[in-house]
């Protein structure tokens, strides 16, 4: 047994400096570094500015601003609103998810397939044009729906969107496809053995369901419900729309509202420091949660779940199949279009006024609504495509690298996805303050990149990992560099997910508005901004530019599906 | 140097690699000649395929050294390692690693294509190479829509069609079902014995290893066990693990009762006590005797054991069992028996028409030829 000495720590340190000459040691490193700078800096931005105290230009260390915002009444007021439509929210988007998941994945209501496809339209569409959608349908007394049930006898205040309810109705509405993606593939690739096993030994369809299916489904629905507490909850644009107008505060609204002239941004980053830390709490709750339960119900192999009959169960089905798909995409898009579509919106859609007027207004004549829509095109292909190198690289250093940090790297690098975006936004205001890049589209495509990097890097090391490593080792043993494997073999391989990844920062980006609020200055308006501003002068306008970003984000979509479905034919 | 080149074409020194902190690789050495292959053979975990990838180039040891063709690729000491694709090598997967996204003949064409070739010269390398392993007129044909025999032969091609000094195998034939397998087998038999390449094969299949191999290398526990040729290794296993991974089926432990004079091919006749009250005369082939009393260890193949009724207990005598038969399972051409005597179960592989039934009485007996006895520690 003639065993090496360990090399020493000089020489591991020397032999990982020269990996990192090589391209394949320095560029996901690099990528990695600056996944690491993008989080860090309006972290610790917004931690320093927390700590400063006193006039702008004479700041002093302290911790007035906890003090103050603990001390402050409304600060609690706005946390435990946040709360509560955060788990009203969650609550019914698991609901709604579950219940969509396992109709189409379970039973053999006809249809399954569109079904299927229905029901992620909201994950593309913006949950802020919905609300505003919700407000033509849903505003007491003139809303369409209100008016509707009056013309039925019944009173025409019954539903009040500008309520706790409201955005609570809205939030779940644009996060159910949050759940259903989560439960819904455990679902299908569940081996069907487990369960005709428990039925074999005597338990029920019911019994089953508890003790097998239901634990089961446990970590994957568990995921999912985290993911939407954690982004609605953060979430600025609902409550924006829905709650602002009648005075209930929200964190984000706060946020807002206490960074407007006259600015406390002590205060507001005190806020920020508060909601960062409750958030990697709770996300790294719940990756020692996961860590704990991974069950082997996902072998990876095609199972062939079984369909239950639903019989006369089947209406059941369907009228939450309509109940969702009608109010999460239908009602509103319509709405959204005949509001669009009318000369001035009185609350009743007149089809002989319809005109295409304020379409043209929006598109050719009106400088703001003109300059967002060319800024939200550039900052999403611009930021789509960083974010998809970036993202790349960062998968390859996750999946393939060598090095000790990979699973650190991997929980930190997915922290964004739980901070709000006007946090995060708030960060990068803070040095954007001090340096030439405020108020240029180049922090926000930063803050955007940073806050949603995550989702590119995770579905990208989704592919990778499934990837068998032998494909990359046998061009690397049959004369090709490793530029040459990434460019011929790996990178072609992974299109589908690289594919995805872009669409999906597109329309995220094309959407953004938390980030976005705080960042932008005149001139550097996006779509998103310029419907708030229009907010204030017309309904009809607003309307045809929300019309055009749905557009977009359905144009993506379809696209999304199409490399999705060529991708699994493959 | 250039001799060298030939006679150690590949030469692995000391080789050490641990993962975490379990030792993979714990000093392998062993040479290759140009033009030979050679197996690495070996229960799943003991290291061959590491020793493997080193040569490639795709995992990286911690110390020792590896040279192809004279040329030094790694060297712990110096802190050289080649990345893999300057070691001009060819390589088979186990999973066999076709690119899906390609056609067969853009997959066997890659090695090429990376190396700059014209694409006149690649086409006709290619059609050769395809028509090599039997897959003319399939170029054009995506290679996932191929069975999972003719994928391993675009692996094949692939490995071969650079016309590499070196090709590895990383138990190519293993995802293989068992016809396949042994066609397979013939096939790359003839390949290699046309094309003359150095090779270095990955099995844990000893069958694969002894028909394909010009030498058989052993390892247990990311060492060295045995390096011999084929015959010599399955005839004379070096140790008791290389016996018994070889297909030795009855192992037992016993004491040097006595040693016997030389014959003249140098085996020298020991006798084992088993501590039965049977003991067994075998053939003792190692330079220095054993001593009286010395504990060994003593191995038979079941095939090479005879299975006889003996209603009555015979005479003690050497190298015969007597004992009663426990289970007998029908194997079609053989039948499988387990053998009680005494304190041992042996095992014991008698024609399919043999009548004898459980319960039954027998003496077993083995040719002193057929044992192999190995000092035990």
């Amino acid at each position: 047994m003639t065993h090496a000495p360990l090399p020493s720590s000089a020489a591991r340190c020397a032999a990982r400096l020269r990996a990192l000459r090589s391209p394949q040691g320095f560029l996901p490193a690099m990528a990695v570094a600056i996944g690491v700078v993008l989080i860090l800096s309006p972290f610790l931005a917004t931690v320093v500015r927390s700590l400063l105290t006193g006039e702008e230009g004479k700041l002093g260390f302290g911790l007035g601003n906890f003090i103050g915002m603990f001390g402050n009444k409304r600060f609690w007021e706005a946390a435990a609103m946040t709360a509560l439509m955060g788990a009203g929210a969650t609550a019914l988007s698991c609901l709604f998810g579950l219940g969509l998941a396992w109709i189409v994945a379970r039973t053999d209501l006809p249809g399954r397939a569109g079904f299927d496809t229905l029901n992620l339209i909201p994950f593309f569409l913006s949950p802020f044009v919905g609300a505003i959608s919700w407000t033509y349908l849903a505003a007491p007394n003139v809303g369409l729906l209100n008016q509707v049930i009056a013309a039925a006898g019944g009173p025409a205040d019954l539903l009040n969107i500008y309520s706790v309810g409201g955005v609570i109705w809205v939030l779940a509405l644009f996060y159910t496809p949050y759940v259903y993606l989560f439960v819904i593939s455990p679902m299908r690739r569940m081996d069907p053995a487990l369960e005709d096993a428990a039925r074999a030994h005597g338990a029920g369809f019911w019994l089953t369901l508890r003790y097998v299916t239901a634990p089961l489904m446990m970590p994957a629905l568990m995921s999912g419900a985290l993911v939407v507490f954690v982004t609605s909850a953060g979430l600025f644009d609902v409550p924006l729309a829905l709650a602002s107008p009648h005075g209930i505060k929200t964190i984000p609204t706060a946020v807002f509202q206490v960074v407007q002239y006259p600015s406390d941004y002590g205060l507001a980053a005190a806020i920020g420091v508060m909601v960062m830390t409750v958030t990697v709490v709770i996300t790294l709750m719940q990756r020692s949660y996961l860590s704990k339960r991974s069950f082997a119900t996902v072998t990876g192999k095609g199972y062939r779940p079984r369909i239950v009959q639903l019989g006369r169960w089947k209406i059941a089905a369907l009228g939450l199949e309509i109940l969702y798909v009608g109010g999460g995409v239908v009602l509103p898009m319509a709405a959204l279009v005949m509001v669009a579509l009318s000369p001035l919106w009185t609350g009743k859609p007149d089809p002989s006024t319809f005109t295409l007027g304020n379409f043209e207004f929006v598109l050719f004549s009106h400088d703001l609504a003109r300059r967002a829509m060319v800024n939200s095109l550039i900052v999403a292909s611009i930021g789509a495509t960083l974010g998809v190198v970036i993202g790349t690289l960062q998968s390859y250093y996750l999946q393939r690298g060598r090095s000790r940090l990979r699973t650190v790297m991997d929980a930190f690098l997915s922290l964004p996805i739980g901070i709000p975006g006007i946090i995060l936004g708030l960060g990068f205001l803070v040095i954007a303050l001090r340096t030439p890049l405020y108020s240029t589209l180049w922090i926000i495509l930063i803050a955007y990149i940073a806050r949603f990097l995550p989702f590119s890097t995770r579905g990208i090391s989704a592919m990778l990992v499934s990837l068998s490593t032998d494909l990359e080792e046998s061009a690397r043993a049959g004369g090709a560099t490793w530029l040459q494997t990434m460019r011929m073999v790996v990178l072609p391989l992974i299109r589908p997910a690289i594919v995805a990844a872009w669409l999906m920062l597109f329309v995220i980006f094309v959407r953004e508005l938390g980030a976005t609020i705080l960042l932008y200055a005149q001139g550097t308006e996006t779509i998103s901004v310029a419907m708030v501003i229009m907010g204030e002068m017309s309904f009809g306008y607003v309307a045809a530019l929300a019309v055009i970003q749905a557009l977009l984000l359905v144009l993506a979509f379809g696209l999304f599906r199409l490399t999705r479905s060529a991708f699994l034919e493959a | 140097m250039a001799d060298e080149g030939v006679r150690n074409f590949v030469r692995v020194e000391s080789l050490c690699k641990s993962f975490g902190a379990t030792a993979a690789l714990k000093g392998v050495s062993f040479d290759v000649e140009q033009g030979s292959t050679v197996s690495l053979l070996g229960p799943s975990g003991c290291g061959k395929t590491t020793v493997l990838r080193s040569i490639a180039g795709l995992e990286r040891p911690d110390s020792g050294r590896i040279a192809i063709g004279g040329e030094p690729v790694y060297d712990g000491a110096r802190s050289l390692n080649q990345p893999p694709e300057r070691r001009q090598i060819g390589m088979v997967f186990q999973s066999y690693a076709v690119w899906p996204h390609m056609s067969v003949a853009q997959n066997v064409g890659f090695p090429l294509k990376v190396r700059k070739a014209g694409a006149a010269q690649l086409a006709e390398r290619v059609t050769k190479a395809l028509e090599l392993v039997g897959l003319q007129g399939l170029g054009e044909r995506p290679a996932t829509n191929l069975s999972g025999g003719q994928q391993q032969r675009v692996a094949l091609a692939r490995a071969i069609v650079h016309e590499p000094r070196l090709v590895l195998f990383d138990e190519p034939l293993s995802n293989l079902d068992a016809r396949l397998r042994q066609q397979m087998r013939t096939e790359l038999k003839l390949l290699q014995d046309r094309l003359g390449f150095t090779a270095i094969y990955v099995t844990h299949d000893q069958e694969e290893a002894l028909a394909l191999s010009t030498k058989v290398i052993v390892m247990n526990d990311g060492q060295v066990e045995a390096i011999a040729q084929p015959r010599a290794l399955f005839a004379q296993p070096a140790t008791a693990f290389v016996a018994h991974f070889l297909g030795f089926d009855n192992i037992f432990d016993g004491t040097v009762a006595a040693v016997g004079a030389r014959d003249a091919g140098g085996a020298a006749t020991v006798r084992v006590d088993l501590g039965v009250g049977t003991w067994l005369q075998c053939a003792w082939r190692r330079a220095e005797p054993p001593l009286v009393g010395a504990p060994v260890t003593v191995a038979f193949r079941s095939e090479r054991a005879a299975l006889a009724s003996a209603p009555t207990a015979p005479r003690p005598a050497a190298n015969v069992f007597c004992g009663t038969i426990e289970a007998a399972v029908y194997l079609g051409i053989s039948i499988d028996y387990l053998v009680k005597c005494g304190s041992l179960t042996l095992r014991v592989l008698a024609p399919g028409e043999c009548p004898l039934t459980a319960g039954a009485a027998v003496s077993v007996s083995v040719t002193a030829e057929d044992c192999i006895v190995f000092p035990r520690a």
